[in-house]
């Protein structure tokens, strides 16, 4: 049965069988595969164990962190409860270009695969050339190793082809799991882009719906929309509240909130983010920070920032800054844009998700870069940043290219930058502390001149 | 408040006035820049073209002569009504535009998906309402007079515009009046513009059925109002930097304008077709992204939290969502969890 | 209007139940005989006149519409007034377009409301009346139909005339002379109905006495007024002339924005009384401008119904304009039946009636429009709109469903 549903599959995402799909192939070949994985699960759980009790000398967290951090512990102690259980199927996605709602009504779970654990891109690095991307070697890592079983056990993964990494990516895993790509236009302002992608979404519905057995119907549809509109709202009510002048959560514990929406069930994460948001406001009238007023508010852009890379963000604001916003598809930009539902029937809601997942996105694949700018200087606005904060990841050539003409954009406004070109090991972390320290000095050497010169 | 109720409403109050409010011996004129059709007879007002192409179809002589005071008083009452309301005239009041929403939700009730114009066709076709313009501004002055040396056309064509718009046949049913459904055929003229007509008011129902506000892309009063854009005391403003191009107001729009989506740079977004209706303004999910104004004073913005507020109505007819929502995780109709 | 010698027009054999009353030679023969004597006047007509006729005409002849058929009436006016533009050149495109488009006149007000306005909003309303309503503006027309001059006798100067409003007000008009015709008028500004009565009495040499009555009623907008406390149908039954005939076509309603004609094609039903008596037995004649008339007798209520003669005019394409049926009837004393009926509704009379010969005759004019179902054809219409429809609608479908593969 499951075979033949993903044979019509490969006939659908015009690849071939994955006939090995099933069978621990992997684990079979022999001791050095078993010893990778020994050693990856061994790695990423002191990773895991190391954050959490550098998180538990932390004050002032707030208490709905629970269950977030709940989710994130389970990656060290018990890979196999991350995902909620039932007999749901589980649909994996790459990427924000896919429309989870579409999941959701088709009776399953996204899980959203992008990985961001420097064991496991060591795991997966054999099949990549020396500067690639390291979060799709994690999830190759992950994968062939099937040290997170999520990664295994997916009915379908769904993947886009946005960046050339991800292109590829479908091919390197398609021998462990049924993989369906979607392609992704590039150019977002011509028709026939738009139409391509209102088809690409199309393919994508009837897929699940052989995936599922289950028919995407128009009530279905509409009730996954307002659940994720549900999502959407508490989300855009958090970064609201990061808009306040008191810092009132950690810009790693706002990025951990939005990561957490990759493997929770949609509603349970409403509740949570609903709870965290009732906190937030709490403290915020009691006034109580996660920073000192004092610290300069920067704003995070770039490439990903995943669970368990809190490199980044931790270096910030260990140096005293405080990361008030980011733009990253991982978590600022998750939940951001919203679908509309105009006329509540099924061809205008799925052009609806197909538009939402493409036009507002600002991600650096596309043509221009226009959206990306505006998004920017909005929020160096709305969020009253002081600097930015670059984040490139070695071998994420889209950021990578983008990145001087924004830089020089952005100068020219006069906004502090620092640029940070990494990967996901903590090798190179000492260096960039003396970075982001010196950057966050400026920035407060600056925000007193202007002080004193008011 | 939902816009597109609130303007349905209007819409329909409007429809009632413009079409029976002669009943109570009450007018409010014949330059009203939209279609309330003046063959509808118990009109409580009505559209400006028809005494338009009457005036123009005049010998210069009498035009700009016994007849020129009635006809610059006439075009200043134009220009009043335009300049106040401009396009809301097409949004909230036009009779034909409300036969349009109408006939929108009653295939959304239906539940059949509409159609939207390739972009292409819709370029393609902008020239048609102005094509439309001049043609009712020329044919009707070769009338009175001869044009260009050229003989003087028969009078048969006498308001041409009318004759072809779907408002000739169709708002009159509404008074239980047949009598314009019909075909002419007392001379070839009559024949081909009555045939015409038919052909429009079929299309009208079809095409209106198929597509949202599918004759209004046609229509040459849009063209005249889309004069008054710039300066009319009803604007749609942008805030560039707010906009991330989603492409909601553009899905939403029921006159599919690319513009409001696309340009960012530019600011007064009424554009040649916009009539106003601030759809685009509800489905828009960016904090004052867009704005209606009047007299530059904001009177709806766009906002987060009313576009969430909206949509929950919208999509109400899902039901809470938590977790166990059977539309959502029906395990009793699910095929496979049946089976195991 | 074009005169014709009427003889010429033969009329063709219409539909068998008035074959009857088609004998052509021989009513040519009885009605161009009396014509011959120069003394006899014929018959007394009220004819809409030209501040009347540039509306079309549109609601004179207020007797309504009869059936079903009454419902198509021309608004566009285009292609009457094109007509009408030929017969009376005088007529401009202005003016028509004012009553046409039921347009405020700005600045020209119609003469009938010219009084003087002191304040704005009043003016305003009044000028708005008087664009939507026109005067009672009729020519009196004496002759046999349908040879009628517009150049009149000057006895019609004495003609008594009335109008009876529709606040049932009654007053008696006076003849003027306006060119070479003879016209009465009324401003009428008050909506309603509107019925005029004329009559004249002539001796020719012979000694014979005529007594031509006539009646006429246009219905009109202007001002709504409270409906009258008095009995509209008295006052109508006092107005009417002692030999009269009534249009009994049925009430067209109290719409009267809605322009109401007569079209060929109709029903017309009439009464002729004598001093409120029914006239049983009477022959009553249409005749129509070019010529056409058909004679039908008056049954035992002293009703008679005609259907308007279709007449086609296809001598130069399509003529939508309207033209002129006049109904006449008469009584002679010289005919020992109808000095009967004469005697007995006058009984104070006794057996003395007045010296030599007394002939009553009353008479109606009627604007009848071509019926447009002559040139139109709402079926065709019809066809073409569900036609287009349909292709529109399935083309649509077929393609949506090529493009989605499936119908919804
Ligand atoms: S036919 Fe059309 S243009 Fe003419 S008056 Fe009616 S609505 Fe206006
Ligand atoms: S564009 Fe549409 S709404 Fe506007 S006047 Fe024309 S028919 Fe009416
Ligand atoms: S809906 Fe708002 S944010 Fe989206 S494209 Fe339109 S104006 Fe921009
Ligand atoms: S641009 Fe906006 S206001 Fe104008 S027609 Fe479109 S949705 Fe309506």
């Amino acid at each position: 049965m499951k075979s033949a549903i993903i044979k019509k599959l490969s006939a659908i995402s015009g690849k071939k069988s994955p006939e090995a799909a099933g069978s621990p192939e992997g684990s079979s070949k022999g001791s050095p595969e078993d010893r990778v994985a020994r050693r990856l699960s061994l790695h990423m759980a002191m990773a895991v164990r190391e954050i959490y009790d550098a998180i538990a000398m932390e004050k002032n967290r707030p208490v709905s962190m629970t269950p977030f951090d709940t989710l994130f512990k389970n990656f060290a102690d018990a890979p196999e409860k991350i995902l909620p259980t039932g007999p749901r199927k589980k649909i994996g996605i790459y990427c924000m270009a896919v429309p989870e709602e579409l999941i959701y009504a088709a009776g399953a779970l996204p899980v959203r695969l992008c990985a961001g654990s420097g064991d496991a891109a060591e795991a997966g690095e054999a099949l990549f050339p020396d500067v690639s991307c390291p979060m799709v070697k994690a999830a190759t890592g992950f994968t062939r190793t099937g040290v997170l079983p999520m990664y295994r056990e997916c009915d379908l993964i769904i993947i886009p082809t946005t960046c050339d990494w991800k292109v590829k990516l479908g091919e390197l895993i398609s021998r462990h799991v049924p993989v369906m790509m979607l392609s992704v236009p590039k150019f977002k302002a011509a028709e026939s882009s738009r139409r391509f992608w209102y088809a690409e979404i199309r393919r994508l519905m009837h897929a699940l719906e052989k995936v599922t057995g289950k028919r995407i119907t128009r009530k279905k549809l509409r009730a996954a929309m307002d659940m994720m509109h549900k999502a959407q709202q508490e989300f855009r009510r958090l970064q609201t509240l990061r808009m306040d002048d008191l810092s009132l959560i950690r810009g790693r514990d706002a990025a951990a909130v939005a990561n957490a929406w990759f493997y929770m069930d949609g509603a349970d994460w409403t509740l949570a983010a609903r709870n965290l948001n009732e906190e937030l406001l709490e403290r915020k009238e009691k006034g109580i920070g996660t920073a000192p007023r004092t610290a300069p508010r920067i704003l995070l852009t770039g490439s990903p920032v995943i669970f368990p890379n809190w490199k980044i963000p931790d270096l910030i604001e260990n140096a005293g800054g405080t990361l008030t916003c980011d733009e990253l598809c991982s978590s600022g930009r998750l939940l951001w844009d919203m679908a509309c539902i105009d006329e509540p029937l099924f061809d205008d809601m799925l052009d609806a998700l197909a538009d939402r997942c493409l036009l507002p996105c600002t991600c650096p694949v596309f043509t221009d870069r226009e959206d990306r700018k505006t998004r920017l200087f909005r929020m160096i606005k709305d969020y009253r940043v002081e600097g930015v904060v670059h984040h490139v990841l070695k071998g994420c050539h889209p950021y990578d290219m983008e990145l001087r003409p924004l830089e020089a954009e952005l100068a020219a406004a006069g906004v502090s930058q620092l640029k940070i070109e990494t990967d996901y090991s903590p090798e190179d972390t000492e260096p960039l502390r003396t970075r982001v320290e010196a950057f966050v000095e400026t920035l407060k050497g600056r925000r007193l001149r202007m002080g004193k010169s008011a | 408040m939902r816009v597109d109720r609130i303007r349905l409403f209007v819409q329909a109050l409007c429809f009632v006035f413009l079409i029976y409010g002669g009943l109570t011996i009450f007018s409010i004129g014949t330059a009203i820049p939209t279609m309330a059709c003046i063959y509808a007879e118990n009109r409580g007002g009505s559209c400006f073209l028809y005494p338009f192409q009457r005036f123009l179809s005049m010998p210069w002589a009498m035009l700009f002569g016994s007849a020129a005071t009635a006809f610059l008083i006439y075009l200043g009452t134009f220009f009043l009504w335009a300049l106040v309301f401009g396009k809301t005239f097409c949004g909230w009041i036009c009779p034909l535009g409300f036969l349009q929403d109408l006939i929108t939700k009653i295939r959304e009730w239906v539940g059949i998906d509409g159609s939207r114009f390739a972009w292409k066709t819709r370029d393609r076709f902008q020239w048609v309402k102005y094509a439309l313009l001049a043609l009712l501004i020329l044919l009707p002055m070769g009338i009175g007079n001869s044009l260009l040396g050229l003989p003087r056309f028969t009078p048969d064509l006498a308001v041409p515009f009318c004759q072809i718009c779907p408002g000739k046949p169709l708002i009159p049913l509404f008074e239980g009046d047949l009598s314009h459904l019909i075909i002419d055929f007392s001379s070839t003229t009559k024949l081909v513009l009555s045939s015409l007509s038919m052909l429009i008011a079929g299309l009208f129902l079809v095409g209106g059925f198929v597509k949202r506000r599918y004759i209004c892309a046609f229509c040459p009063m849009a063209a005249l109002l889309s004069l008054f854009d710039r300066i009319g005391f009803v604007g749609l403003k942008k805030k560039g930097e707010a906009c991330t191009c989603c492409g909601n107001c553009f899905r939403a729009c029921p006159m599919e304008i690319r513009e409001i989506a696309e340009l960012r740079d530019k600011k007064h977004m009424v554009t040649q077709d916009c009539m106003l209706c601030m759809r685009c303004i509800e489905v828009c999910p960016e904090n004052k992204a867009l704005t209606a104004t009047i007299i530059g004073l904001p009177v709806f913005s766009a906002s987060a939290e009313g576009f969430l507020k909206r949509q929950n109505k919208t999509a109400s007819a899902g039901g809470p969502f938590h977790g166990e929502t059977p539309a959502l995780q029906d395990t009793a109709t699910d095929p496979e969890s049946a089976s195991k | 209007m074009k005169k014709r010698c009427p003889a010429a027009s033969l009329p063709p054999m219409q539909k068998s139940r008035r074959g009857r009353c088609f004998f052509p030679l021989l009513l040519a023969l009885i009605f161009f005989l009396p014509m011959a004597s120069p003394a006899d006047p014929g018959f007394l007509f009220l004819e809409p006149g030209p501040e009347m006729r540039r509306s079309g005409g549109g609601n004179t002849q207020g007797g309504g519409h009869g059936t079903g058929m009454g419902m198509q009436r021309k608004k566009e006016g285009q292609e009457a007034s094109e007509n009408e533009r030929q017969a009376d050149s005088k007529k401009t495109g202005m003016e028509e377009k004012e009553e046409k488009s039921a347009m405020k006149s700005k600045g020209k007000g119609h003469p009938g409301s010219a009084a003087p306005e002191s304040e704005k909003g009043e003016k305003k309303e009044r000028e708005k009346r008087a664009a939507m309503s026109h005067p009672a503006h009729y020519t009196l027309l004496l002759g046999w139909p349908p040879a009628m001059k517009a150049q009149a006798p000057e006895d019609l100067l004495r003609a008594e005339t009335a109008i009876l409003r529709p606040d049932l007000s009654r007053e008696i008009l006076t003849p003027q002379k306006e060119g070479p015709a003879i016209r009465i008028r009324d401003a009428a500004l008050i909506q309603g109905t509107y019925h005029i009565s004329a009559s004249l009495e002539k001796t020719d040499d012979e000694g014979r006495i005529f007594r031509l009555f006539t009646t006429a009623s246009m219905r009109n907008t202007g001002e709504k007024t409270d409906p009258p406390e008095k009995n509209p149908e008295t006052a109508l039954e006092a107005h009417l002339p002692w030999f009269s005939m009534e249009d009994l076509s049925p009430d067209p309603g109290n719409n009267f924005a809605r322009i109401h004609r007569k079209y060929t094609g109709d029903t017309l039903p009439l009464r002729i009384r004598l001093g409120g008596m029914p006239v049983p037995d009477l022959p009553v004649t249409l005749t129509t401008a070019e010529g056409w008339q058909q004679t039908l007798h008056t049954d035992e209520a002293g009703q008679v119904k005609f259907i308007l003669i279709k007449e086609r005019f296809h001598d130069k394409g399509v003529n939508k304009a309207p033209i002129t049926f006049y109904a006449r009837a008469e009584l002679d004393s010289r005919s020992e039946k109808h000095l009967e009926i004469i005697k007995s509704v006058r009984p104070d009379a006794g057996d003395n009636p007045p010296a030599g010969t007394e002939i009553l005759r009353t008479s109606l004019a009627l604007t009848v429009h071509p019926t447009p179902l002559d040139w139109e054809s709402r079926a065709a219409g019809f066809y073409t709109l569900i036609l287009t429809g349909l292709v529109i609608g399935l083309g649509t479908a077929i393609r949506r469903r090529k493009r989605r593969g499936r119908w919804f």
